[in-house]
């Protein structure tokens, strides 16, 4: 039986909107789910849902596969109200978090 | 001069909400005209924005005792409370080049409207991005859109007469939004049109400078007709997404 891990990143873009990130990840390091929201927008908004569910499933032991995924939906996606950098990179470090907090469950 | 054909409605939110989508839908096949809809929620609603999470953004309890309906938009951004007694909102279904290609500064001349109406009222109503309408500083006036197919569907809030006390119970937001604006309460960041010049308005009065407003900053002719009958059946068609807790709880 695996454990689940909850990890959250909120960010407030400067004069701009609110994003809130929630990775849940399980002890064999895959992602059960990535929940976004916030007050931002983006075009087409169903690229967000998209990002959603491509990373859900995959492992965090390759980072270099969910990356190419982020990367992939953000290019093709105008988001409004969240530098789309920032928005990668928030993503980016939630993965990393996830990644420590996985091997050090595996690790107990 | 662009030509806008106006509709004054009401109707409960998932009908606007639904009608709005549908409109969409129809100006990218060319079937109704660029439009310009004015509209009041009945009874009173809140919206929230397609991004945004229900326990995160709704104190539920207190809308549940309320009998405050929730519907989701379909467009991003914030969340409102659609005062039946005091708010109007407006949605603009145009074709895409008919508007600035940047989004902010299409937001921008789109709310142009809701901020020469309030000027007209009497307050110093100002646009400041990305997509509020402020009077001395306090937002009166929020806007969100959707593209697609050529089309830009825009709407947005006219806060003329807003029960603020009810706004402030029934919207969360973030510690860390009220934080970066200096705020402490939601109340704190927010107006009416009605609070600022210190006398009551009336819908009929805050109708009539909405369309002067769209007229003016628009440089637009209104013209006033009805829905027609292919609208209210594509409507009807897409009221049961609005309505369901599947779309509603998206993200819950």
């Amino acid at each position: 039986m695996t454990t689940e891990v909850v990890i959250d990143k909120e960010y407030k873009e400067p004069e701009g909107k609110y994003v809130h990130f929630k990775l849940v990840i399980n002890s064999e390091c895959s992602i059960v789910s990535v929940v976004i929201t916030g007050d931002f927008f983006a075009y087409p908004p169903e690229n967000i849902d998209k990002l959603s569910l491509i990373l859900k499933g995959g492992t965090l032991l390759n980072m270099r596969k969910l990356k190419e995924h982020v990367n992939n939906i953000v290019k093709e996606t105008v988001m409004i109200g969240i530098d789309s950098n920032v928005f990668k990179e928030l993503i980016f470090k939630l993965f990393e978090e996830g990644l420590k907090k996985c091997r050090s469950m595996k690790g107990k | 001069m662009i030509k806008l054909r106006l509709i004054i409605d009401e109707g409960d939110g998932a009908y606007h909400m639904a009608l709005d989508e549908a409109m969409l839908i129809l100006r990218a096949v060319n079937a109704i005209p660029d439009t310009i809809r004015l509209y009041v929620f009945k009874p009173s609603t809140i919206t929230i924005g397609y991004f945004q999470s229900v326990s995160e953004t709704v104190n539920e309890d207190f809308i549940r005792f309320r009998g405050i309906p929730l519907v989701r938009r379909p467009t991003g951004g914030g969340a409102v409370y659609h005062d039946m007694n005091g708010e109007i909102t407006y949605s603009i279904v145009i074709s895409e080049d008919k508007v600035p290609k940047n989004h902010i500064e299409s937001f921008k001349f789109l709310a142009g409207g809701v901020i020469r109406a309030a000027r007209i009222l009497g307050a110093p109503a100002e646009f400041r991005p990305l997509n509020d309408g402020v009077i001395a500083g306090r937002k009166f006036s929020g806007q969100a859109q959707l593209r697609r197919l050529g089309v830009v569907l825009q709407h947005g809030t006219f806060m003329y007469a807003t029960n603020i006390d009810v706004l402030a119970q029934s919207l969360l937001a973030p510690k860390l939004k009220l934080m970066s604006k200096g705020v402490n309460a939601i109340k704190d960041r927010v107006t009416t049109i009605s609070n600022y010049i210190g006398r009551p308005i009336s819908r009929d009065e805050a109708l009539r400078a909405l369309i002067k407003g769209f007229s003016e900053a628009l440089r637009a002719e209104l013209v006033e007709s009805s829905l027609s009958e292919v609208e209210l059946l594509l409507a009807s068609s897409l009221r049961w997404k609005y309505l369901s807790k599947e779309w509603t709880y998206l993200r819950p």
